[in-house]
């Protein structure tokens, strides 16, 4: 009689969890951990490093040509851009396409994307856990640390929620020390 | 008597196997229930010092006695499966796949052609983008098949997509395939072909997305037989009737 219950229970949770349309979080990267690092070419060909926006609040979207999620978030980030740039946020896309680099800049183009994209590749989204479906977002904190994660589509005010947590965490001075 | 647990009809040795599950999943000591002779049941090697051997009891009782024993345990395991189904079931899972149903051998006649219907499924709660999906950003459902030496696979047609809004994206429509679907693909033998069974292959691309994310790419494997029969005999002609004839 437990037994059934139980497995009834674990059934009725797996099947709604698993056909809930809402996002949730990526594996394997906890939050609060340090955002790997990894250096990826911008679309003009200049390699940027992860780390080279650190002190900065960042938001580090995964995304596709090809995924039509990700076409909708575009003009939210645009203007989260315009909005918290003043207080040292940055958005950072990494394309995950196996489109040409010429499409993907025609793309971002045409969405008047204002941030840096660079060009992913697949051992960067493996760092990430995988990246499994798109668009998924990473907040980093101004220490590097992870403080969010977002997998999906999420509603523009849920988004800016998590870049105002990314921004109110404070730059880890240590570190900058000693990199100095 | 030893119980033969191996008997599919004997009534308590399917309990027995049952308990074992259980027991083992719940971290329980593996019971080795034994009846004797006297119809007084034992506990194998190694039991005893879970629970006290006791000749007098009924098998049943000590069957229950050891579930009793157990059922915290059990519960806590059954329960960190339910913790776990449900964890699991919260993080991203893997692409869904779109899946061929597999068809008998088509007979085509040579030197004719013959359209053959493969049949796919999209998962429940997905959609892929049809073949013409309405931006060139789009990655296109596609079905390349390789080529044959002496069967030429010609034509293929795609159903017409249907066109949806998501809640992604509610003022736009895309064309796409939800369910069930069907491509159809022209065989066509030629007239040199050896009558006998062929294999074809092919791969299905498609990209499939839910309410919410996008999944990359994927190929399918697809396959068929073909069985290439001749082209019937002509009808021979009725002979001229010879004028001469009587």
């Amino acid at each position: 009689m437990v037994v059934a219950f139980v497995v009834a229970l674990m059934l009725y949770f797996g099947y709604h969890h698993a056909r809930r349309s809402g996002p949730s979080m990526a594996p394997n990267l906890k939050q609060s951990s340090l955002a790997p690092d990894f250096t990826l070419p911008s679309l003009d060909g200049k390699p940027t490093k992860l780390s080279d926006f650190r002190g900065k609040a960042v938001l580090l979207n995964f995304w596709a040509t090809w995924c039509g999620p990700c076409k909708i978030e575009m003009p939210w980030f645009v203007e989260l851009q315009n909005q918290y740039a003043a207080q040292g946020f940055q958005i950072v896309g990494v394309a995950m396409d196996d489109a040409s680099k010429e499409d993907i800049a025609k793309f971002a183009k045409d969405m008047g994307v204002n941030y840096p994209i660079l060009i992913g590749k697949e051992s960067v989204g493996d760092q990430y856990g995988g990246i499994p479906a798109l668009p998924e977002s990473f907040l980093i904190g101004r220490d590097g640390k992870i403080v969010d994660k977002i997998f999906g589509l999420r509603g523009k005010a849920e988004i800016e929620d998590s870049i105002k947590k990314a921004l109110n965490t404070k730059a880890d001075t240590s570190q900058a020390a000693a990199g100095q | 008597m030893i119980i033969d647990k191996r008997h599919p009809r004997n009534l308590e040795s399917r309990i027995d196997m049952n308990l074992r599950s259980l027991f083992t999943l719940a971290g329980c000591e593996r019971p080795s229930f034994r009846v004797d002779s006297g119809n007084s049941v034992g506990l194998g090697k190694g039991t005893s010092s879970l629970l006290p051997l006791s000749p007098l009891k009924p098998a049943a009782l000590q069957r229950l006695r050891y579930a009793l024993r157990c059922h915290a345990g059990l519960l806590g395991s059954l329960l960190a499966l339910l913790a776990a189904t449900i964890a699991s079931a919260q993080t991203p899972g893997k692409a869904p796949s779109v899946t061929f149903g597999a068809i008998p051998p088509v007979t085509a006649q040579r030197a004719k052609v013959t359209m053959v219907d493969l049949n796919f499924r999209v998962p429940a709660g997905y959609h892929i983008n049809s073949n013409t999906p309405k931006s060139e950003f789009l990655i296109p459902t596609k079905l390349s098949m390789d080529l044959p030496t002496d069967i030429i696979l010609g034509k293929i047609d795609y159903p017409a997509g249907e066109d949806l809004s998501f809640p992604f994206s509610p003022d736009e429509k895309l064309s796409v395939y939800t369910g069930d679907f069907t491509i159809a693909v022209a065989v066509h033998p030629l007239h040199a072909v050896t009558p006998g069974k062929y294999e074809m292959h092919g791969t299905l691309r498609y990209q499939a997305c839910d309410n919410s994310a996008c999944y990359p790419p994927k190929a399918l494997p697809v396959s068929f037989a073909v069985k290439v029969v001749k082209e019937p005999a002509a009808k021979k002609a009725n002979p001229a009737q010879s004028p001469h004839a009587h």
